[in-house]
């Protein structure tokens, strides 16, 4: 079986986002990045800013877009999603960074914790019920 | 090439017990004879003696014959001790058996002579040595035993203790001693006599002190005994001449007679040097081979332990003919015989490989002792560093081997992790989109659909513990301490894993100390009995080690089941030049230690 492809995709900014929650997509993996993107489409509160595929993509794309949330993949090439973790909630503390894996939370580094990230969760139970749960928990009430 | 002696062939038993019975039955004879015809005072003495005569070179025979048949100089002492007893029928006051004893005594001279000349090897070594025996031959048989017809025997004698009151000659046809006898015959045996002891003891003389160190331990007490039994002779004769009879004479008599006895001391203890003298050539060649054990250094060694500095060796190759090469494998000519010098083959197990030229003096026995022993330990060492290139590369093959199948399974693991699971994890998530989506307008739909995203979550679950047993993400990704704590916290028994700060390491002993604690980890969760917890430790002082150690009831090697997982913990190690050791105490747990070397 041959591996995903790994790609580095444009930034784009959503057009009208300003009352929805934006999120920043950053996964190596292009396979999760189009079924994320999906399911930001399919809840409504939410709307994606962009997607990167590596640490410092995602450092460069939140600097630029702001997102309230990124969506971050603990396994990555080069500078793991931990380390970004941390780079990016102390260059932006008020966006919510979630971790996120295939692996389960038990086999994570011990890292994770003084990550920075406000929570990390499964890849698989990704949809809109978790990203309404992760926004109500950590970041400001969705707009209906 | 000169033969080597059968020095491994042993006599045969029957006829030495046949040899050592006679000499015994000889010996009791003598003292027989001795003690009832003897005159009274000196029984016991000449008794001694004569039993000394007969017995110890038998003896001393007997033994060399029993390590080698073909012993040259075994058989002559067995021949003089059996000739001496026919001397010890002078001390009968018969006419015939005195005669008889008396004419024997010049045999046993003659080959008292050639006995000492040939020590050890029984053979003459010179054209001196030759003509000293042939010299005292016909000493014997052109002036003294013909002279046993027409003469007395002059009185008094060493060979018996009748003084001046000896029986009478049966053999003398003549009536009374011919003046020519007395004046002429008598005073030159007895002067050629004299020289010729004096020229054996210097001949002797000289080859000890010509000889290699072994040869001269060997010599020296025969040396000493022929100069002394020269004098004694001289002594006595000078005395017997003037016309002495008195105590002194008597002393200088039985000096003389003790001198055979002595001669076989002498044989004896110089044979009792070489003996010792082949075990330290050998512990010499054991020390000077131990450092370093190569052609060049055999020839040092060798020399060194037989004390001949001018020793040579060269090698016999086999092949295409065969040729002689020196210790730098360059071609050599064969070995060549020159004056003083001999060439000793050497042979292991009836193959010839190589051959030394040393002193003549040098035993070829030891030499071939020495040098097969030599050869053997060169071949060993060479054997053994085969072997130990062999098991080297074995090593290096096993490290390749297993480097190969932690890197498949690193790739296994990665193509899993990229593949497979993130299509399944998206289908999950489009799964529960869709359910989401009908959940309004088809809620039977939806409700299948859950059911099938529990499938895939099954699925998922599966593909992710069979990629985590390839090969766990955290030890490629964070190192050792990571996984093992990871992995401490998943497993069925209380884990706690302490690691320090140890640093990484190559992937393969990464991989293999992981699989290795989690194999002790998982036979501690299945066998330990009443064991509450686990504890991993991992340290770097400075080989990487582990310890995997439970509080279990332990074992004892009674009630221990060898498994497969023990015997795959002890494979992996091993593949990587590492060693697992075992330890439990019943009562007090059960500890996995593991060793890793560096590099």
């Amino acid at each position: 079986m041959a591996p995903t492809q790994r790609t580095e995709p444009e930034l784009v900014p959503a057009v009208g986002a300003e009352a929805l929650v934006g999120i920043l997509v950053v996964d190596d993996q292009l396979v999760f990045r189009q079924v994320a993107r999906e399911v930001i489409d399919a809840t409504p509160e939410f709307e994606i800013l962009g997607e990167a595929g590596s640490g410092p993509h995602a450092i460069a794309a939140t600097d630029e877009l702001c997102p309230d949330l990124v969506l971050l993949d603990v396994r990555m090439p080069g500078m793991d999603g931990i380390e970004t973790a941390g780079r990016l909630t102390a260059a932006h503390p008020e966006v919510v960074v979630v971790l996120i894996s295939i692996d389960e939370p038990q086999y994570m580094p011990d890292e994770v914790a003084s990550s920075g990230a406000a929570e990390l969760v499964r890849k698989q139970d990704f949809g809109p019920a978790l990203l309404r749960r992760v926004w109500q928990a950590h970041g400001r009430a969705p707009e209906a | 090439m000169p033969e080597i002696a059968e020095s491994t062939l042993a006599g045969r038993p029957r006829t030495r017990a046949e040899i050592g019975l006679a000499g015994g039955l000889l010996t009791l004879g003598a003292v027989a004879l001795v003690l009832i015809e003897a005159a009274p005072g000196d029984r016991a003495a000449t008794a001694f003696t004569h039993a000394l005569g007969i017995s110890l070179p038998i003896a001393l025979g007997l033994f060399r014959l029993s390590r080698s048949r073909n012993d040259r100089f075994a058989w002559l002492l067995v021949g003089i001790g059996l000739l001496w007893s026919l001397t010890t029928l002078a001390e009968s006051s018969a006419p015939v058996p005195y005669t008889i004893g008396r004419t024997a005594v010049w045999a046993v001279e003659a080959a008292l002579v050639y006995l000492m000349l040939a020590f050890p090897f029984g053979r003459l070594h010179s054209a001196t040595e030759r003509g000293l025996v042939w010299a005292i031959a016909l000493v014997a048989g052109l002036l003294y035993i013909p002279s046993v017809l027409v003469a007395p025997f002059p009185e008094p004698s060493p060979w018996a203790s009748c003084g001046t009151s000896c029986p009478q000659n049966a053999f003398d046809l003549a009536a009374g001693s011919p003046v020519w006898v007395d004046g002429f015959v008598r005073p030159l045996r007895e002067v050629a006599a004299i020289l010729i002891y004096g020229a054996v003891a210097t001949v002797l003389v000289a080859r000890t002190r010509r000889a290699a160190a072994l040869m001269r331990r060997v010599l020296a007490p025969v040396a000493a005994v022929a100069i002394f039994r020269a004098a004694i002779l001289l002594t006595y004769s000078v005395l017997r001449a003037a016309g002495f009879d008195s105590g002194a004479m008597e002393a200088i008599g039985w000096l003389y007679m003790l001198t055979l006895p002595l001669v076989t001391l002498a044989f004896a203890a110089g044979l009792v040097r070489q003996r010792l003298f082949v075990a330290d050539a050998l512990e010499g060649v054991t020390i000077g081979l131990k450092e370093h054990a190569d052609a060049s250094t055999l020839r040092t060694a060798l020399a060194s332990a037989l004390a001949d500095p001018s020793l040579g060796i060269v090698y016999w190759v086999s092949g295409e003919g065969g040729r002689w090469v020196d210790e730098t494998g360059w071609p050599a000519r064969s070995p060549q015989r020159q004056p003083g010098r001999a060439i000793t083959e050497i042979t292991v197990d009836g193959r010839r490989l190589a051959a030394v030229t040393h002193e003549s003096g040098l035993d070829p026995i030891v030499v071939q002792a020495a040098g097969a022993y030599a050869l053997t330990t060169l071949e060993n060492e060479r054997l053994v560093a085969q072997l130990q290139k062999s098991l080297e590369e074995l090593a290096g093959s096993r490290r390749r081997i297993a480097s190969v199948a932690d890197r498949e399974r690193r790739k296994i693991e990665r193509d899993l992790h990229d593949g497979a699971q993130q299509r399944l994890v998206a289908l999950r998530i489009k799964l529960e989109l869709i359910a989401e989506r009908l959940d309004d307008d088809d809620p039977q739909s939806a409700a299948a659909l859950r059911k099938l995203e529990v499938d895939v979550d099954g699925t998922i679950d599966e593909v992710r513990s069979f990629a985590r047993g390839i090969y766990p993400p955290l030890l490629a990704e964070r190192g050792l301490a990571e996984a093992l704590r990871a992995a401490g916290r998943n497993a069925p028994i209380a884990t706690r894993v302490d690691a320090g700060a140890i640093g990484r390491h190559n992937p393969e002993i990464e991989a293999t100390v992981y699989f290795a604690c989690m194999e002790a980890l998982q036979n501690a969760a299945k066998h330990a009995d009443g064991a509450s917890g686990v504890t991993i430790t991992l340290s770097e002082n400075p080989a990487l080690s582990f310890e995997v150690h439970d509080d279990g009831h332990g074992f004892t090697e009674t009630n221990v089941v060898n498994g497969n997982g023990l015997t795959n913990l002890r494979d992996r190690m091993a593949a990587i030049g590492g060693e697992v050791e075992v330890r439990s105490v019943p009562g007090e747990g059960t500890t996995v230690i593991g060793v890793v070397p560096e590099g």
